[in-house]
């Protein structure tokens, strides 16, 4: 019997001890929390498609932190969904860049 | 809890319950470790889209019958060194269930 | 500086699917690369008319503001009215309701606290939490170690975080796996019999919510 489990199925395995220290969340967390919400409520996208979408995150990414997963998970389900081109994104973050750079 | 119109739940609280021991692809809600784990339903949670279909832009219909389910933790960990009474709850969609022995 | 890396020739905009993820142009190592994504998600979704900046603006004021307040006051109006404690034990999303805080789609349990069992929540696939209730979970909550070692020795992790039981008393775990989000009501702090509703909730801790932690000791 297969026991592959996927890597956002953790119930059970080792870990090691808790780290209990309290962050302050960022405002870009909120910000793509609110994105997502906003959107959820409206019906263009499901919790469960993004769910499936951060299961699906490379490893990397899955490890890299809660919100940086959710961050690439909603990426590629809305341009899944064809709410948004890969190319869009590509385009909103150099002009986003630029004008950070410019700013700087 | 709207949709499709439903056939009555199976179970009630009481029955006695296995959680089937498969291991589909796709987006599932049943952790690994609960796979193949008999337990006593707790309570009837209503009908709910089924997140299997959600998951890949489908509206989830049928609903699907969700119940909280009593494991002892005993039956789920091999070597559980706690409370002999200590238990753990999931909600299992009634399609991941079957009868097993015993019950209230 | 990683904007160079944007000048590639090649046109992916019509590849069927997606993994963008997986795509090596970008340096997500950047600084502040996250931050950017989200902007350009944002920017992109109110272009589109998926969502306006008001609404936008009104749910990262929501989560600004939202802490465990509303789990204290349904936390201390289960300690001090005992019809409402069955209701809300009955119904939990009804009885949030009855005091204007909705579940947003979801629906909630809550699991009491007594002198022989003591009820702790976590979320092994992902980070179910109820937000509405208790705002934007802890980082400790979405931690791998959380997730994984609460379902099969949570005892320990209870030692962590400085709560041990006392003997004969069993531990319920629940695993937040669907459609259900959950709430421990703690038990009453002795010494407290007379105080007011206002004054409880002073007591009811996001952890005791939980069921890492016992309610404060007025002590």
């Amino acid at each position: 019997m297969p026991l592959e489990r996927g890597q956002h199925d953790l119930g059970g395995l080792p870990g090691g001890p808790i780290d209990l220290e309290e962050h302050e969340l960022l405002p870009w967390h909120k910000m793509i929390s609110a994105v997502f919400t906003v959107m959820r409520l409206k019906g263009e996208l499901t919790i469960d498609e993004l769910r499936r979408c951060i299961e699906d995150v490379p490893p990397d990414i899955y490890d890299g932190g809660y919100y940086e997963r959710w961050t690439i998970a909603l990426t590629d389900l809305m341009v899944e969904k064809r709410l948004i081109t890969r190319d869009e994104v590509d385009s909103k973050m150099a002009e986003l860049r630029a004008a950070r750079e410019a700013a700087e | 809890m709207t949709g499709a119109a439903l056939d009555p739940p199976g179970y009630a609280a009481g029955d006695a319950v296995r959680v089937t021991l498969t291991w589909p692809p796709g987006h599932r809600r049943i952790p690994q470790y609960i796979r193949g784990k008999a337990g006593v339903i707790e309570r009837y949670c209503g009908s709910f889209r089924n997140p299997e279909e959600l998951a890949y832009g489908f509206d989830g219909l049928p609903e699907r019958h969700l119940y909280r389910v009593r494991f002892r933790q005993a039956e789920v960990w091999d070597g559980y060194d706690g409370h002999p009474e200590d238990t753990i709850d999931l909600e299992i969609q009634e399609h991941w269930l079957s009868p097993a022995e015993g019950g209230a | 500086m990683t904007g160079d890396t944007h000048d590639h020739g090649h046109d992916h905009g019509d590849r069927p699917v997606l993994t963008y993820a997986d795509d090596s142009v970008h340096d997500r190592n950047e600084t502040g690369h996250f931050e950017l994504l989200t902007d350009a998600l944002k920017e992109l979704s109110i272009e589109k008319g998926l969502v306006t900046a008001t609404e936008v603006r009104e749910y990262v004021d929501f989560f600004d503001s939202r802490g465990t307040e509303k789990g204290a006051e349904i936390i201390a109006k289960a300690w001090t009215d005992p019809a409402y404690k069955d209701r809300l034990l009955a119904d939990g999303t009804a009885a949030a309701a009855e005091l204007d805080i909705p579940m947003a789609g979801a629906e909630l349990v809550v699991v009491e606290n007594t002198d022989s069992v003591h009820n702790v929540i976590v979320c092994t696939l992902c980070s179910c939490y109820p937000r509405t209730i208790l705002g934007l979970p802890p980082d400790w909550y979405k931690s791998k170690s959380y997730r994984s070692r609460t379902v099969n020795e949570p005892r320990a992790v209870l030692t962590e975080f400085g709560t041990e039981l006392p003997d004969g008393v069993a531990l319920r775990v629940h695993d937040s796996n669907a459609d259900m989000r959950y709430l421990v009501l703690p038990k009453r702090p002795a010494g407290t019999e007379d105080w007011p509703e206002e004054r409880l909730r002073e007591l009811v801790t996001r952890d005791s919510m939980i069921g890492v932690a016992p309610a404060r000791d007025p002590a």
